[in-house]
């Protein structure tokens, strides 16, 4: 019985690699950013966090950046870096 | 920095991955997070507090390697194998399928596939999330073959996939949620009976090779090409058959209005595909009416159900109401114009503000401002406006319609197919 050559169905992902931004040495005095996507809960939850974050860092405060929905992107996204030093964001149900 | 629940670990690693990316830290915690008491909830945040510091505050190279799978970037576009049974039995275990047999992509298949369209084996057609892969003709003259296409099929394939990847459509969300839309196609015009599409008995259904193939064709590329596996970057809860193949043609001869290209601006001469986030056909039975107005009260009632994505959760997105010929023809008799039957459904299709309470309101930021939230008895469309009740008639003979609920947040989308 013969060979079989086929091709691939897959496509090709050109995204390349993208840096992360740098990590931080320390946590005390950045402002924090909560970008939320609007599901049920998720706000409580990051929220819950930062408020925990700050008992044991003096964070300079947050910065909450809110999507209509989910199924969206954000915009403004390059202002909104500008103006915090981490972003926590979330992905659930 | 992300936190993720257990059940999103394969969407977050493979999307971070896709994205150029595979290394952004991860709090990862238990799921769910809707539903859930805030007591529930805050130890939730517990959980992933010292991870988001770590996160936050570690360098990435620090940590353990990402576990990120299905690296479409480094798959060789040619297989070679030592008969067919081995490479089908390896395309099933790769999940390269959708779980039934195909046909394998041998070359020459895939060549008069591609000259099937037309166009260039190179040109891109679309990036496709959530692997956001470049879905070239020949990538889908590939899974065309797979799915046992006929080369004519391809511009009908073509134009759905460039309707799919428009923003409004929201594709990468249609891919990875956990409800289960499909991408259903609707195709309108001389192509239908060009390509011997099936518009009249089993519209839906199985049993026509142009529906099934084009329908199966998408899927396998939204799969293959856009990662939207289950389980990876298809998070869909139940999925739905739907997602094997969707694909109807307007049963145009039996339209008792315009074509329904004609009302999204095209020609009577063109043929158009328009796609949509649909779930499954909802089907509307009414054997005894004999007017308009108590046809589309049965039609509007079974729209105005409150757990699908339209009703008052996201009332910004579209649906489709799929008429049999006899409603169509019994609305119709009643002096109705195609924008009457949208006015009236519009104005009927409504849920009670008090019964969408059970939701917790959920997304009531989306409804219109003139819906009254504190009022229960205050009623809430399931769209935006009219306009975003579609209506095509399709299928055979028989006392039946079909109601077509979407993701919500989606817009239909429909081009030309050339």
């Amino acid at each position: 019985m013969s060979s079989i050559t086929v091709l691939s169905p897959l496509g090709i992902n050109r995204a390349g690699s993208q840096p992360l931004a740098p990590r931080l040495r320390s946590l005390d005095g950045v402002t924090l950013g909560i970008l939320n996507n609007n599901k049920p809960n998720s706000l409580e939850l990051q929220q819950r966090v930062v408020e925990l974050l700050g008992k044991s860092h003096p964070v300079a405060g947050t910065v909450t950046k809110q999507k209509p929905n989910a199924a969206i992107g954000a915009d403004g996204l390059d202002a909104y870096a500008k103006e915090v030093g981490a972003v926590i964001t979330a992905i659930s149900d | 920095m992300t936190i993720c629940t257990e059940a999103f670990i394969g969407l977050a690693r493979e999307e971070s991955k896709n994205l150029g990316m595979p290394d952004l830290p991860l709090a990862i915690i238990k799921h769910p997070i809707g539903g859930e008491s805030l007591t529930v909830i805050h130890q939730r945040a517990e959980d992933a507090l010292p991870q988001v510091i770590r996160g936050l505050t570690s360098d990435p190279a620090a940590r353990p390697a990402s576990v990120a799978s299905g690296a479409a970037s480094a798959v060789s576009p040619r297989f070679t194998f030592a008969d067919e049974d081995e490479a089908l039995e390896t395309f099933h275990a790769r999940r390269f399928t959708d779980g039934l047999p195909f046909v394998l992509p041998i070359a020459e298949r895939v060549q008069a596939m591609i000259a099937g369209s037309g166009r260039r084996a190179g040109e891109v057609i679309a990036v496709v999330p959530p692997r956001w892969a470049e879905a070239t003709v020949e990538n889908i003259a590939i899974n065309a073959v797979m799915a046992g296409c006929r080369p004519p099929y391809m511009p009908v394939l073509i134009a759905a996939l460039q309707a799919a990847a428009d923003p409004a459509f929201g594709l990468y969300s249609v891919q990875a949620t956990t409800h289960p839309c499909a991408v259903l196609m609707l195709v309108s015009g001389p192509i239908v009976q060009e390509l011997g599409l099936n518009f009249r008995h089993g519209a839906f259904g199985p049993g026509f090779r142009a529906n099934a193939s084009i329908g199966r064709a998408m899927r396998l590329v939204l799969m293959n090409v856009g990662g939207g596996i289950p389980g990876e970057g298809d998070q869909a809860t139940h999925g739905s058959p739907a997602k094997f193949s969707y694909c109807v043609a307007e049963n145009e001869a039996a339209t008792p209005w315009e074509p329904f290209r004609v009302t999204r601006g095209f020609g009577r001469g063109d043929s158009t595909v328009t796609v949509f986030s649909g779930e499954g056909p909802h089907n509307i039975n009414d054997h005894v009416c004999t007017s308009a107005e108590t046809t589309l009260t049965v039609v509007a009632d079974t729209m105005t159900t409150i757990g699908h994505n339209n009703a008052g959760s996201v009332v910004r997105g579209d649906v489709l109401v799929a008429f049999g010929p006899e409603h169509a023809h019994t609305i119709a008799s009643g002096d109705m114009s195609r924008g009457d039957v949208q006015k009236f459904l519009y104005e009927r299709a409504r849920n009670k503000v008090g019964l969408l309470k059970l939701r917790a309101m959920y997304k009531a930021e989306n409804w219109p401002d003139w819906v009254d939230q504190n009022d229960d008895e205050a009623l809430c469309p399931i769209v935006g406006k009219p306009e975003d009740i579609h209506i095509v008639v399709t299928g055979g003979p028989g006392k039946h319609s079909a109601f077509i609920p979407t993701f919500g947040t989606s817009k239909s989308v429909t081009r030309k197919i050339v």
